[in-house]
């Protein structure tokens, strides 16, 4: 069914059109989630509310952008409020954080003890998952919607709302600020541990 | 020296990764879950949450309790005019039920 058909369909209330939708969208918007919260019950619970916005806000939908666009943008949103929300109760429940917290602290120093390369690389996706989520929010969203969802930058472009060039800028400051990050952390991990 | 080179190998290596990160699909049961969620979510109210639901009573509610504090604010820091003498009163039956006016010694 075209995109216009479905969207006319669900707006007359067809139950089968909504769950094609869905059917046709849910892998994608699952793995814009994922790539957002790392968590995959959480982003299975994104994606539903992601779905129940699209369910709620059929009727605005006029058609000026692509329906998959228009999705990801709603992923998009949704996933952002979300970690928001998830980094003002980390701000509540602990006042002292380094810029790549904890969690991944514990993982490189575990992985010293292990020589194993597989888990080792399991580790370094860890700490580099966190320096993913300290990205401004529009550079986090560029790098995550090229990397998870491999969109081209006419894609995302069109998802964000900007230009080309922005987002090939945005994606050049997302990984120098990634290389930052990690280059900080492996420093301070070096001169904790070996003196 | 070799230190330095170290971090940079390090971050290399974690930046390397970002091509190969994991990928989730959705689970086979995605919609049937997303559907009960949505039934769930427009199940009617109860009468209670569908009384207080509404933005005026809301807002009746709130100029309420505002009145009633503000009612208990004045009074506490306006006491009325009898009441200076109530409190006289009451602390001379305090007095005399406890017997207070009986004059004692200690030893």
């Amino acid at each position: 069914m075209e995109d216009n058909t479905l969207i006319a369909a669900i707006q007359s209330g067809n139950e089968a059109a909504f769950r094609q939708l869905v059917e046709h969208h849910q892998d994608r918007v699952v793995n814009t989630c994922y790539g957002y919260v790392h968590d995959a019950e959480d982003a299975e619970d994104l994606a539903q509310e992601v779905f129940i916005e699209v369910h709620r806000s059929v009727h605005q939908f006029r058609g000026d952008a692509k329906l998959s666009t228009w999705i990801y943008r709603i992923a998009v949103t949704k996933s952002l409020d979300h970690l928001r929300a998830k980094k003002r109760k980390k701000r509540f429940s602990s006042l002292f954080r380094t810029s790549i917290d904890d969690g991944a602290a514990t993982a490189l120093s575990d992985g010293a003890a292990t020589p194993d390369q597989q888990l080792e690389d399991e580790q370094r996706k860890q700490i580099l998952l966190h320096a993913i989520q300290q990205l401004p929010d529009q550079q986090q969203t560029a790098f995550t919607l090229s990397k998870y969802e491999d969109l081209s930058y006419k894609e995302i472009a069109e998802v964000m709302d900007t230009s080309v060039a922005s987002v090939e800028s945005l994606l050049f400051r997302a990984k120098k600020n990634l290389q930052k990050q990690l280059h900080d952390y492996y420093h301070q991990y070096y001169k904790k541990n070996m003196g | 020296m070799n230190h330095l080179r170290d971090i940079e190998q390090e971050v290399e290596r974690t930046l390397q990764l970002a091509d190969s990160l994991d990928k989730k699909k959705a689970d086979p049961y995605f919609y049937t879950r997303l559907k009960a969620r949505m039934d769930h979510a427009v199940a009617p109210p109860s009468w209670w949450g569908a009384l207080f639901g509404k933005p005026q009573v809301k807002l009746a509610s709130l100029g309420l309790i505002v009145v009633v504090n503000a009612i208990t604010i004045y009074n506490t820091f306006h006491p009325s005019m009898g009441s200076e003498d109530s409190r006289s009163e009451q602390i001379e039956t305090l007095i005399s039920d406890y017997q207070l006016n009986i004059e004692t010694y200690t030893y």
